[in-house]
């Protein structure tokens, strides 16, 4: 198996699933016209890309953004995969929902990007690739009673480790199906639902710890 | 990255969807909304895709050029090489 540094520095294959046709794309990819006036007009124009851009570009923000927990990091990342996608659109030969592929090559560089960052905070001499909340009073500010619940999410989020977060982040920003997110990480279907049911487990009870915390701090004042 | 491929015991989809029911109860906005769209960060995309298809045309460009450039330097060392010397006493310099 390739290495998530060397895919992500090599075309992102789609031949991990079966296409029926192997001609016309894969049955029901709702941006199989997209795809095509893309491999048409890129590089000259750029009017369909730019709509794939705007269906996807929050959704992969975001993906990248929980993934990474750093917005300039997430910026950068998205603009990576949106290139990669821009240059080698052309390759992508309809095996896997055009979404999927998508997903790949943003896991990979999301891959790349956290390995290169954690090495950093080690040299750094922090905590390592875990985005925990250190000090006492970061935990407090961050525990304040003025945060929406989604910020509680986004909170209870963090303190998942890298490979329970990917695969939440993956079911319920990406939005991917099981097959979907089966493909993007390279996995059998089995092991994906095992490893997403367990990440939510964590994720509850993280969320229902901190919850508790909250609770306590609020009698307490 | 080693992942997990095998299990003996596996998960239902009855028992998954139980799960996500009970977090979408438990932490209300779950799934979590993606970012807005931002606009700024589209055009950044696009401009520097822009930009990079340019470039490789650009690099191209120059490759055929230098290429081309070649050949004819080449062509022309080589009709000089195939031009009379002097010693064939036969040059038109001679004249």
């Amino acid at each position: 198996m390739e290495t998530v540094e060397e895919q992500s520095d090599e075309v992102v294959s789609d031949d991990k699933s079966e296409c029926p046709d192997g001609k016309s794309g894969y049955p029901g990819d709702v941006d199989a016209d997209l795809i095509a006036r893309c491999k048409e007009e890129l590089p000259h124009e750029t009017a369909a890309y730019y709509e794939l851009l705007k269906k996807y570009e929050s959704m992969v923000y975001s993906t990248c953004y929980r993934m990474l927990g750093d917005k300039l990091e997430a910026e950068e990342a998205t603009q990576d995969a949106f290139l990669r996608i821009f240059h080698k659109i052309h390759q992508f030969e309809g095996r896997s929902t055009f979404k999927t592929w998508m997903f790949r090559i943003v896991y990979n560089f999301c891959m790349t990007r956290r390995r290169k960052l954690a090495t950093k905070r080690e040299r750094e001499e922090t905590v390592g690739d875990e985005m925990i909340i250190r000090t006492k009073e970061e935990h407090r500010m961050a525990m304040g009673p003025d945060m929406d619940n989604s910020e509680y999410v986004h909170l209870a989020l963090k303190e998942l480790r890298d490979e329970d977060r990917e695969i939440i982040t993956l079911r319920f920003i990406s939005d991917l199906s099981l097959e979907q997110i089966a493909e993007v990480l390279d996995a059998k279907l089995s092991a994906t639902k095992m490893r997403l049911y367990r990440a939510m487990e964590k994720f509850k009870d993280v969320y229902l710890r901190q919850q508790k915390a909250r609770e306590e701090m609020l009698n307490e004042a | 990255m080693k992942l997990e491929t095998d299990f003996d015991d596996e998960i239902t989809d009855e028992e998954l969807a139980k799960i996500e029911s009970e977090l979408m109860d438990l932490a209300g906005p779950f799934p979590l909304p993606p970012t807005p769209p931002s606009e700024q960060r589209m055009q950044s995309i696009l401009q520097r895709a822009k930009l990079e298809a340019l470039a490789a045309e650009a690099a191209d460009f120059t490759r055929d050029g230098v290429t081309s450039g070649l050949k004819g330097v080449i062509d022309t060392l080589l009709a000089l090489g195939e031009k009379p010397s002097p010693e064939d006493g036969d040059s038109p310099d001679k004249d």
